[in-house]
């Protein structure tokens, strides 16, 4: 493939603009959430102490660790010596574990991106072609059910169906296990023991989803068979199969690509909770740990993969719709 | 008094959605079995699991603990010289009796509440065959005590001699040495404190933990808590470390070499989880034991015909307190009122499935003062008593109280406020994130009322720090209502002192009648941690928190299905 041309409007110009665009966004996202994160009541110490049983650390140890962490130092102090060693590639030590943050979170990464990337190839799949079926089939009996399970779907939030498919396929029927990654004493690793284990925290993350995708890919397809190319297509003797296929799909898919791109925060977010009711070792679980130990470190770190992970996939997104929409320039 | 129960958790939502989704359609796939009864010879095999929070560290070594996430896994896998009272014969751990040797064999008390001669056992092995010897109990205090070793103890060794040194110089690698502990033999030592403690041996809280000098001897101090030891420890306990697996589980095997002998399950296992998700996981029969929050959750998970519920006393008593540094001249008569006004029984039996234990008695849990002085006055649920309480002492009634809440209200602050304004306490709920529960009540004593326990300790000498006068946070002290009475300070003074423990005790009585009269906090109840039990485990209930015995781990057997 030969390299993108560098002439003003070109693809290879649009995203050295957006990466020099992103570096920015990501400095005020980190100065965003450093703020947000200190200023969290309590701190790292504290967090780390049952209040019942305050006889494992005195006062003045208590204050020496304060001292030891630079939790003392002024805010901007702190924020500075952090974002001096996260240009070079250390975002640190977890206060709690006094690990390297960068090796915990790659540690956790594919666990998650397991889950992750698998629940929004299933969500834009099966989304996409209920949407287009329920949009072809307009008014339907179909059409109907689908919408009341899509707005089912996007009310509900997806902890619920954790906990719905939690009791009915693991406690009442038994047919999948109800937490963790493996069996213990079975062999870990990428097995079917794991993709069992993946079954339903794979589902409760998918299943909001594909009500999202749904409705999009209705709406889109809905537009695409009212336009006038469609009718023109139509009246020119095409096959309803040729029409759909060549004119209205097509047309009906471009705008999800804009929506699998934005649907990373959301799936994000939603792995915290669900990797907390599934004790699933993922970034989530571990950020939700993060928070309730006020580890700061970790937290900032995570957040800062995250926003990252977003924004190119934002600037993926974007890069992808151009490519498969020749309407569309890079300016 | 009929409850009702506005908190709604998630394993509320979960069965009531869960039940109306299934309805009619799936039938119960446990109802077809049935509770297994029990042979009776234990049966030797099979794999116990057990579901407990995530470790808070990845750090399996007593001298570096922080909750029960790493406790459950140390007290399988370690030993301790003695522990506070024997398990007894029944599943559950008897409420008071005897000290246990464990390391020791025996133990002579060489002059009262002070200096002990141990003598200890020469079959107890570390997991890799070495001998536990004399040589390892120093090593494991030294290494307790010494500041530069950085281990945070939940279970420490307080009050030997020498302690402070260690404590506040620490000493370098290689450098063994405590003043109180002196080796007598390979297998023989002397323990000696500062200053006598009675019951020291009984409390859970102080740990003599042997520690294998022959691994930890020579290495630095900042890889004492690193791996390869850090998650797969070698301990002398009666299970050994198999498999670690971060966030998820701990695998450990019996240990043959055991010195009461073989545990009867070949595995133990540890499954790491969130409460209401190991209540399912205890449901669906994935783990056999866990703890479960007593009332909706703990009836419901015993009212299943596989499940028995274990709710096992714990020492905290516990109540409500009356922040004495806001309110000097009310304090003690809120405290009063309070214990009037609230109908513990009511709320025991609604909303608690009966654990709790109705107790206005601050020292129940210390050996030998379970039953209080002649002239102990209880206080019952009566409202009008409350309301003449606090108008002796001219209490205006319209005065709102802020009730510091660490976390969210539930239906037990709901109950309860409902109650106290009944006799005209008023009060508002301040919430609080638990992270910030250190500074809110310790260093600030940010709140008029709060949730409190006043010592959960065995010993009066750390109870005391909870309403000693002045002995707040910044003075090492937990006296965060700023609670004082000088009287009951000079006698527990006296009273510590004393070492005739005849003497002693009629000190410590007097101190308690003046703590009756004046109380320091609300004294309403303990609790107890409420377990919850697959039918097929069978002799023993191995995990009792913070309790001062050693958990019967061997005594432990499945009942085959």
């Amino acid at each position: 493939m030969s390299p993108l041309p560098r002439s003003p409007g070109s693809p290879m110009n649009y995203v050295i603009r957006r990466l020099l665009l992103v570096l920015p966004m990501l400095l005020g996202i980190t100065i965003i959430t450093y703020t947000l994160v200190n200023f969290a009541p309590g701190d790292p110490i504290t967090a780390m102490i049952d209040p019942e049983e305050m006889n494992v650390r005195s006062a003045d140890e208590i204050e020496a660790l304060r001292e030891k962490m630079g939790l003392n130092d002024p805010l901007p102090v702190r924020y500075a010596l952090w974002l001096r060693e996260a240009v070079q590639g250390n975002l640190g030590y977890s206060y709690h574990d006094e690990k390297p943050v960068l090796g915990m979170i790659l540690d956790k990464l594919p666990a998650s991106l397991m889950l992750t990337a698998t629940s929004m190839l299933l969500a834009s799949l099966i989304g996409c072609a209920l949407g287009v079926f329920s949009a072809l089939r307009q008014y339907s009996i179909f059409d109907h059910l689908l919408t009341v399970l899509a707005f089912f779907g996007v009310s509900v939030p997806g902890f619920f169906f954790a906990l719905i498919g939690m009791y009915i396929f693991s406690v009442r029927l038994g047919w999948l296990p109800v937490f963790g990654m493996w069996t213990p004493g079975e062999p870990t690793g990428f097995n079917l023991d794991l993709l069992r284990h993946a079954i339903l925290p794979v589902l409760t993350l998918t299943l909001p989803q594909i009500a999202g995708y749904m409705r999009y890919a209705r709406a889109a397809t809905l537009e695409a068979l009212g336009a006038d190319h469609v009718t023109t297509a139509r009246a020119k003797g095409l096959r309803e199969q040729v029409v759909l296929r060549r004119h209205v799909l097509r047309n009906a898919l471009l705008p999800l690509v804009t929506i699998f791109g934005l649907s990373l925060p959301a799936i994000i977010g939603g792995s915290f909770i669900i990797e907390t009711i599934f004790s699933w070792p993922g970034i989530g679980l571990l950020g939700y740990t993060a928070i309730m130990q006020r580890d700061y470190p970790l937290q900032l770190g995570i957040a800062l993969i995250a926003a990252t992970a977003v924004l190119l996939a934002n600037l993926g997104t974007d890069i992808a719709y151009g490519l498969v929409d020749p309407r569309i320039r890079y300016e | 008094m009929r409850l009702s129960r506005r908190a709604v958790s998630r394993r509320t939502v979960l069965q009531a959605a869960g039940a109306s989704a299934a309805a009619g359609l799936l039938l119960p796939r446990h109802a077809a079995l049935a509770t297994a009864q029990a042979s009776p010879e234990p049966v030797q095999g099979g794999t116990l699991t057990y579901g407990n929070a995530k470790p808070a560290e990845n750090i399996i070594n007593p001298l570096n603990t922080i909750g029960t996430g790493q406790n459950v896994l140390i007290e399988a896998l370690f030993l301790r010289l003695v522990y506070g009272r024997q398990w007894g014969d029944g599943v559950n751990p008897q409420a008071e009796g005897d000290l246990e040797m464990a390391v020791a064999e025996s133990m002579t008390e060489i002059e009262t509440d002070r200096v002990w001669e141990f003598k200890l056992r020469e079959n107890v092995l570390w997991h890799d065959g070495t001998p536990v010897t004399a040589d390892d109990v120093i090593f494991g205090i030294w290494l307790s005590l010494n500041k530069n070793a950085g281990g945070s103890n939940e279970t420490p060794v307080v009050g030997i001699k020498g302690a402070e040194r260690l404590q506040t110089e620490g000493a370098e690698v290689g450098d063994i040495s405590v003043e109180g502990a002196t080796k007598l033999g390979d297998y023989a030592l002397r323990i000696e404190l500062d200053r006598p403690i009675a019951n020291y041996w009984k409390s859970w809280y102080v740990g003599y933990w042997p520690m294998p000098q022959h691994i930890f001897g020579e290495m630095p101090f900042d890889q004492l808590f690193a791996e390869p030891y850090a998650t797969m420890p070698v301990g002398n306990g009666p299970f050994k470390a198999v498999k670690y697996v971060d966030g998820q589980y701990m695998e450990m095997a019996a240990n043959e070499d055991f010195y009461l002998g073989r545990p009867h399950v070949d595995t133990f296992i540890v499954r790491f989880g969130d409460g209401d998700t190991l209540s399912a996981a205890l449901e669906a029969q994935e783990i056999d034991g866990t703890t479960a929050s007593a009332g909706a959750v703990y009836d419901r998970l015993t009212s299943l015909p596989y499940i028995a519920g274990n709710p096992v006393p714990s020492t905290h008593p516990q109540g409500l307190v009356a922040n004495a540094g806001r309110m000097p001249d009310h304090a003690a008569a809120l405290n009063k009122a309070m214990m009037h006004a609230i109908d513990i029984k009511t709320i025991n039996e609604q909303l608690f499935s009966g654990t709790l234990r109705p107790s206005n008695n601050l020292f129940e849990h210390v050996p030998g003062y379970e039953t209080p002085p002649d002239g102990f006055m209880t206080y019952d649920y009566d409202p009008q008593k409350a309301m003449a309480v606090l108008q002796a002492a001219g209490w205006d009634s319209n005065t709102e109280l802020e009730w510091l809440i660490i976390g969210t209200p539930g239906t037990m602050h709901d109950a309860m406020q409902a109650m106290l304004a009944a006799a005209g306490i008023k009060t508002r709920y301040a919430p609080a994130d638990p992270a910030t529960a250190i500074q809110n009540i310790y260093q600030d004593s940010n709140f008029d009322i709060l949730a409190s326990n006043f010592g959960p300790y065995e010993f009066f000498e750390y109870d005391w720090k909870y309403f000693k006068c002045g002995w707040t946070y910044d003075t090492g002290g937990f006296n965060y209502a700023q609670y004082c009475h000088e009287d009951v300070d000079a006698l527990f003074e006296k009273g510590l002192a004393e070492t005739d423990p005849d003497a002693a005790k009629a000190t410590f009585d007097e101190a308690i009648l003046l703590l009756n009269q004046t109380p320091p906090q609300a004294t309403l109840y303990r609790g107890s941690t409420t377990y919850v039990w697959n039918t097929r485990v069978q002799g023993a209930y191995p995990y009792q928190y913070r309790l001062p015995v050693r958990p019967a781990f061997e005594r432990v057997w499945i009942q085959p299905q």
